[in-house]
């Protein structure tokens, strides 16, 4: 499992450099193609041959004219083409361009001022041509930059040629550049579909353990319940006839004077009493995880109810010489309660209470109404319960360590039971608890108005069942 | 006589056509000639400008002129559709131009470069302008081919 998650981390780790190193690559990828001059028929070299072509043209045009076969406007426009021309090289983005290039253009700067020369001869074309030997004489000018034109359009489309190869350099480094774009590319696609691969059987493993939990979690709860239906079965009916022959024996006057033996059934009796109990606690529990345990409710006057089942309490307290004694007792309060399962709650309780609290000592049982709910507590001064020990208090088979040596006894389950009651009665139980000073147990009711006002006669309508 | 002097002076001064003079001709893709302007024919139409730089000068100028788009509408031309246009400069220097761009981007026909008269040396008589400086797509060597100068003809096909 662990070696998995950290294949997961490997393959996604994998995946975000996969994606850092393309991300990289494309920001590169863009300023290498920036980089790449496209260059075009607006460049230097379509400029400079231009040059070439037009002084050529120029010169065909005095040919001509001199021979009578064109007028002086075509000859005017020819020379003023080629003005435009050269004039062209030394504006905007060319002059910059062949100023990168580091060529000489002297040339072309000596064509330009033997045209502003000429210039007096042929703008005032076509009235004032001059065919005679001042056109010879520019001709034969013109021809003379011929070579020099030549050189500098070679010089430029050398140069043109020098950057074509830098541009083509710069192809192939982008064509280099896209196919490990594309490698990288592909990589993330494996490595994220072999993520993908190895998430998917993870999580499908770890649905069919989780599957697997569940089922035996749900197979060791029936076996659990099937286990204590039995055991209540075959345990409940040998310890009757167990409890029944210790009880018919103590009764036996012939073992009275025997105290030795009269001890020995007290024991039996005291244990098969525990082991009974024992027995029954499991079975409510058990009760209420598969819903079956009943309740009745009815109207009941708690105060009355309290004071009925004092003399009990007093009785649970002598063998451990705890005293019990009425708190504050608020009367005529009705709550809906099964009176069954009330009297189960305040033995346990009350039990509890005697069992922790030293010899002597007393235990308070109050009732209180501050609102529209019956609060009943019942303080010991006992040992008390420690913080750590506090949240545990309602779990099944928790006990609290004693400190004092007296075997407690007890299942475990009383609280648990006594939690279960209380809450499906629609009351709340919660305690307070400082050690070596004592613990109070406070149960809650919600006691409705009309029942307080109307003081119902109990059991007029018959006790209403519920089941959890 | 006065106005023969004024013009032959502004021929020589500018080294333009005559005023009157025909220097555009927009023909059919047969050769059929569908309209001829002077100058003064290019002013009498509706005039726009646009301030722009471009390629080969070096600094943004106002350009004036009459539409492109309105040329070829006067030929009875459509300025819509997916058809080409081909230029023509005085050097026989030609160059295509989409139809679509005569109304995406209102090329102009520039008489005038900061309201100035163009001589065939500074690149006129008519100077084909885009508004280079408004769009960034147009600032592309593609674009930059389509600003032809000295423009003689229009060659205009259905």
């Amino acid at each position: 499992m662990k070696a998995a998650r950290q294949l997961r981390w490997v393959i996604v780790g994998t995946l975000f450099g996969l994606f850092a190193l393309i991300v990289a690559n494309l920001i590169t990828l863009r300023d290498r193609i920036d980089d790449i001059d496209l260059g075009g028929a607006t460049g230097p070299i379509w400029f400079v041959s231009r040059i070439e072509f037009d002084a050529l043209v120029l010169q065909r045009t005095l040919t001509q004219f001199l021979n009578g076969a064109v007028g002086a406007e075509e000859v005017e426009v020819r020379f003023d083409l080629l003005w435009s021309r050269l004039a062209s090289l030394g504006q905007g983005e060319t002059r910059h361009q062949l100023e990168g290039l580091e060529i000489d253009m002297s040339v072309a700067e000596e064509l330009l001022t033997l045209l502003a020369l000429n210039e007096t001869s042929y703008t005032i074309l076509p009235q004032e041509i001059d065919e005679g030997p001042n056109a010879t004489t520019f001709l034969t000018e013109l021809r003379g930059f011929d070579p020099g034109l030549r050189a500098i359009s070679l010089e430029v489309l050398d140069a043109s040629s020098r950057e074509a190869r830098g541009w083509r350099d710069g192809l192939v480094a982008l064509s280099r550049q896209n196919g490990l774009l594309q490698v990288l590319v592909g990589s993330a696609f494996v490595v994220a579909l072999a993520f993908l691969f190895v998430e998917n059987r993870q999580t499908s493993k770890s649905l069919k353990e989780k599957e697997g939990l569940l089922a035996d979690a749900m197979a060791a709860n029936i076996a659990k319940s099937q286990f204590i239906s039995v055991m209540n079965h075959e345990l409940r009916t040998p310890l009757t006839s167990i409890r029944g022959a210790v009880a018919l024996l103590s009764a036996d006057k012939s073992f009275e004077k025997n105290e030795s033996v009269r001890r020995l059934f007290e024991i039996a009796q005291s244990n098969s009493d525990h082991l009974s109990a024992l027995i029954q606690d499991l079975l409510d529990v058990e009760k209420f995880s598969v819903g079956k345990f009943d309740f009745t409710s009815e109207p009941t006057n708690l105060a009355d109810f309290v004071r009925d089942e004092f003399s009990t309490y007093v009785a649970i307290g002598q063998p451990y010489d705890v005293s019990f004694v009425e708190g504050q007792i608020a009367n005529d309060v009705y709550c809906s309660v099964d009176r069954l399962r009330l009297r189960q709650i305040l033995t346990n309780l009350v039990s509890n209470a005697a069992k922790y609290s030293p010899a002597g000592s007393t235990v308070t049982i109050s009732l209180k109404q501050p609102t529209d709910t019956l609060i009943l507590s019942i303080a010991d001064e006992g040992i008390g319960i420690a913080k750590k020990d506090q949240n545990k208090v309602f779990d099944a088979f928790y006990q609290v360590d004693s400190s004092n040596e007296r075997d407690v006894g007890g299942t475990g389950l009383g609280l648990r039971i006594t939690k279960l009651m209380v809450e499906q009665m629609g009351g709340e139980i919660w305690f307070e608890s400082e050690l070596g000073i004592g613990t109070t147990f406070f149960v809650s009711f919600p006691c409705a108005a009309d029942l307080v006002a109307s003081r119902p006669v109990p059991n007029k309508e018959g006790p209403t069942t519920q089941s959890v | 006589m006065t106005t023969t002097t004024l013009a032959a002076v502004l021929s020589i001064l500018f080294s333009t056509p005559a005023y009157s003079q025909t220097i555009l001709t927009v023909s059919s893709s047969d050769g059929t000639i569908l309209n001829e302007y002077s100058l003064a024919d290019l002013d009498s139409l509706e005039q726009t400008q646009l301030k722009t730089d471009n390629f080969y000068i070096d600094e943004p100028s106002v350009f004036s002129g009459p539409t492109l788009a309105l040329v070829v509408t006067n030929a009875g031309y459509p300025t819509t559709g997916d058809g080409t246009i081909i230029l023509t400069a005085i050097n026989e220097y030609k160059v295509e131009v989409p139809v679509a761009d005569l109304e995406a981007y209102n090329v102009l026909l520039a008489t005038r470069r900061d309201n100035e008269v163009m001589s065939i040396r500074d690149k006129g008589p008519i100077w084909v302008m885009y508004p280079i400086s408004d769009y960034e797509e147009l600032q592309d060597p593609i674009y930059n081919n389509r600003l032809i100068w000295q423009l003689k003809n229009i060659q205009l096909s259905k």
